[in-house]
């Protein structure tokens, strides 16, 4: 009887902190949808650039800003390999979220072309967005 | 005529964004299919490492 009291207390336990293998998993799945939306943004910028669409000093200021990005994102994936805390890893996630902000005022934003623009804000928005729920998926102490 | 060069003109810029789209849901699926975390981060190391490359070049040339 106590120990089915307990296994249920054990269970009830797990059930309300979450699981840690989980909250580790989601971040490793927010980095790999992050990195993706980075890669794809480039090839985009890349596309736009080879067009004509983007003058080659916006396309300067732009690479220059992703190569920051994907800088952190090294960073990040670093933390996630070497086993860093839930804490480390939200940290990483907060660097890359200015990074793209920064992406998104002193590159993007300045871009003449109103289609090219658009198509890039598009893809920000997009990286944006996976960043957005990472803090409430990993709460401090959950790997 | 104004409006349908305008139409033509976003016909070509989807047809265009098709491709990055679709690569882009089939990298993040072949990214994760059957692989463990660890599998994914050491594909992410990589692939990160040669946005940074392909980013550098890009900004400040070889």
């Amino acid at each position: 009887m106590k120990k089915a009291f307990l296994i249920f207390v054990l269970a009830v336990s797990l059930t309300q902190a979450g699981c840690p293998k989980g909250a580790y998993h989601d971040a490793v799945i927010a980095e790999h949808s992050f990195k993706t939306a980075v890669g794809s943004f480039q090839k985009a910028e890349l596309i736009e650039f080879q067009m004509g669409r983007i003058s080659p000093e916006e396309h300067k200021v732009i690479e220059a800003q992703v190569e920051k990005i994907a800088l952190a994102g090294q960073a990040l994936t670093q933390a996630l390999q070497s086993g860093a805390t839930s804490t480390t890893v939200n940290e990483r996630f907060g660097l890359l979220s200015q990074a793209l902000s920064d992406l998104l005022k002193s590159g993007v934003l300045g871009i003449k072309n109103e289609n090219s623009k658009m198509v890039l804000q598009v893809a920000i928005v997009t990286a944006q967005d996976i960043l957005q729920n990472v803090s409430q998926f990993l709460p401090a102490g959950s790997f | 005529m104004g409006s349908a060069a305008g139409a033509i003109m976003i016909l070509g810029d989807l047809a265009q964004l098709e491709p990055v789209a679709f690569g882009l849901v089939k990298a993040l699926i072949d990214g994760l299919k059957g692989k463990s975390d660890a599998e994914v981060l050491a594909g992410d190391a990589a692939d990160w490492a040669m946005i940074v490359q392909q980013a550098h070049t890009q900004a400040h040339g070889a």
